[in-house]
């Protein structure tokens, strides 16, 4: 019965089209923005454990690789290599360079690592080899797309011809992208390295190796893989989140809106059709329970339709021009469809108060 | 024993509307009853109380004195959830307009009635089929409210109003939307179907030519049930 009165209250196919586009474009929208936020996350997090460094030491102060400043000194990193439970100590220096090539200029965030086996590389190269000394450097995918530079080409790095030897994958932070290069044909006449990267020895505690290198260095940063990730998804987020929460909210209330005004439509357009129905017996319960039908079903076409349009973008803008990478979770979906439909849901109750109004008397009137 | 006889039976009825100032007495010490299969007019002009009456009879007005039984059933001292029960089960509506769901087939209009009837599912579709055969839009059953004629969807009403077999039936200017034949055509079938199905029918209208298919026509005026009135309303 409920079905049937909830069939028999949709309204004109125009109007459901529209509203279902509008939950479809919010959908979107907030997944879409989620989705770049945690392509960043994973850039983050892929480049960080790539470098199979279990600990991290740079300058006092500097817990992170993507607002740092400051060095090291080689010194000191050779003093931590020769420390018990410690194989290898590689230093990389990170520093923003320009790049131009065919007449487009770019500033990327270079990561000058002991090419082309050292700690700190490229995670993922999609083509092409490891920077190989001077000369040569790994750029990012998105970076190569909008510099239209293909593997093997030139492009000028801070002034310097460098061949790109190879394309990475999972190193664009959207404000900016990575480029790899050689640390030792770079670093020459810079005080020391940004970080130093630390591998520690098979069964060797990495909590109690840090803690040494801190006791004995008290003037450096000492950071644990997983702390070192956690502190530059902190910086990541921090003027992204503020960002995604308040267009997600407004993309969240805009969907919830059209779901009100669809039902407040139909409550409306329909009083003579609800007043008879209330005439012959049907309990407002029973009305309120079809126009709840009703909204679920506009919400949920709507959202698995932004859903797969999000899905289909996301496909596209990697196939046209791959400097937006989105990354989609289940989890991320289940918690945007949720919020997605409680709040359409919600807002479906206001229109859904108002059948109190209604007098079955006005069947007879109408 | 003559009230459960009776398909509808009111006795001493008042009702007053408005605010408690403004109060106006709409239906003033009303008494009538319907046996099963009749079919009486009440006949009155505007604001003469007709739709009160049928407020008060479907229980969706509660007078303010009198009784008022459907089949021996007092709705004016049921409870809300117990007269809108006894509206699912026992009385059915024709309106001026059906006002049928737009978004539902005529079939699906007749059986979305059924079911508020709380019918079983194969009854209530065995009925609403037979019904809207025999009142002659059998093939039109898919069709929705928009691709109907005037004439064809007060056909459909009348099938939503009959598929439960209810007591009485309360219609409230049933052919005031409909050209003369189309009129004549609709109080016929639905004149017939009541005497088949042994249902009383209550019918306030305007249209006189009604009278030829009642057994009584009733003149309500000022709130007054003045006279069993067919020949009177014949002769005037």
């Amino acid at each position: 019965m409920r079905l049937l009165i909830a069939k028999g209250l949709r309204g004109g196919a125009a109007r459901f089209g529209i509203c279902v586009g509008g939950i479809a474009v919010s959908t979107m929208l907030v997944l879409v923005l989620l989705g770049a936020y945690r392509s960043v996350s994973a850039a983050v997090i892929q480049f960080v454990v790539g470098s199979r460094a279990a600990l991290w030491v740079g300058p006092r102060g500097t817990d992170n690789l993507i607002r740092s400043s400051g060095f090291i000194d080689i010194g000191t990193l050779d003093e931590i290599r020769r420390m018990p439970g410690i194989v290898r100590v590689d230093p990389i220096l990170r520093a923003f360079v320009t790049a131009r090539a065919n007449g487009r200029r770019l500033t990327l965030l270079g990561i000058q690592f002991r090419s082309p086996h050292g700690l700190g590389g490229p995670a993922v190269l999609v083509a092409g080899t490891m920077p190989k000394g001077r000369g040569e450097v790994a750029l990012d995918r998105s970076a190569a797309h909008l510099l239209d530079t293909r593997l093997g080409e030139s492009i000028s790095v801070n002034g310097t011809a460098m061949k790109v030897a190879g394309i990475t994958a999972g190193t664009n932070l959207l404000a900016t992208q990575f480029v790899f290069g050689d640390f030792d044909s770079s670093a020459q006449g810079l005080p020391g390295a940004s970080f130093g990267l630390i591998e520690t020895a098979a069964g060797a505690s990495i909590d109690q190796t840090g803690a040494e290198i801190r006791h004995r260095f008290p003037r450096i940063e000492v950071s644990s893989s997983d702390a070192f990730i956690k502190n530059n998804l902190r910086e990541a987020g921090s003027g992204f989140l503020p960002m995604l929460f308040l267009i997600s909210f407004l993309g969240i209330a805009s969907s919830a809106l059209l779901v009100a005004f669809l039902i407040e439509g139909v409550v409306e357009e329909k009083r003579g059709e609800l007043a008879v129905l209330l005439a012959t017996g049907a309990t407002p319960s029973a009305i309120a329970a079809g126009l709840a039908i009703h909204a679920a079903k506009l919400l949920g076409i709507g959202i698995v339709t932004g859903a797969l349009a999000a899905h289909l973008l996301s496909a596209a803008i990697d196939f046209v021009a791959p400097v937006i990478p989105l990354s989609f979770s289940i989890a991320d979906m289940s918690i945007v469809t949720g919020l997605l439909a409680v709040s359409g849901f919600l807002a479906a109750l206001a229109p859904l108060f108002r059948l109190k109004d209604i007098d079955p008397l006005e069947a007879f009137r109408s | 024993m003559s009230a459960i006889r009776n398909a509808i039976c009111f006795r001493g009825v008042s009702k007053s509307r408005g605010s408690a100032k403004r109060s106006v007495r709409v239906l003033r010490d009303v008494s009538f009853s319907i046996n099963a299969g009749e079919v009486v007019l009440v006949v009155g002009p505007s604001g003469s109380g007709k739709t009160t009456l049928l407020g008060v009879a479907a229980g969706l007005l509660t007078a303010d004195d009198g009784e008022v039984e459907i089949r021996g059933v007092r709705i004016d001292q049921a409870t809300p959830g117990e007269r809108r029960a006894l509206r699912a089960a026992s009385i059915g509506m024709v309106f001026q307009r059906p006002s049928l769901l737009s978004g539902l087939t005529a079939r699906e209009n007749v059986r979305l009635m059924a079911s508020l009837a709380g019918m079983e599912a194969s009854d209530a579709q065995n009925q609403t089929d037979s019904l809207l055969d025999r009142l002659g839009i059998g093939a039109l059953v898919n069709r929705l409210p928009h691709e109907l004629s005037g004439g064809e969807e007060q056909r459909v009403g009348i099938a939503r109003a009959l598929v439960h077999r209810p007591v009485v039936i309360l219609a409230d200017e049933p052919t005031a939307s409909l050209d003369s034949a189309a009129g004549e055509s609709i109080a016929e079938i639905l004149a017939s179907l009541a005497a088949e199905r042994h249902t009383a029918v209550l019918v306030a209208t305007h249209d006189l030519r009604l009278r030829r298919f009642a057994s009584r026509c009733l003149r309500l005026v000022d709130g007054v049930l003045l006279e069993d009135a067919l020949s009177s309303t014949l002769s005037s």
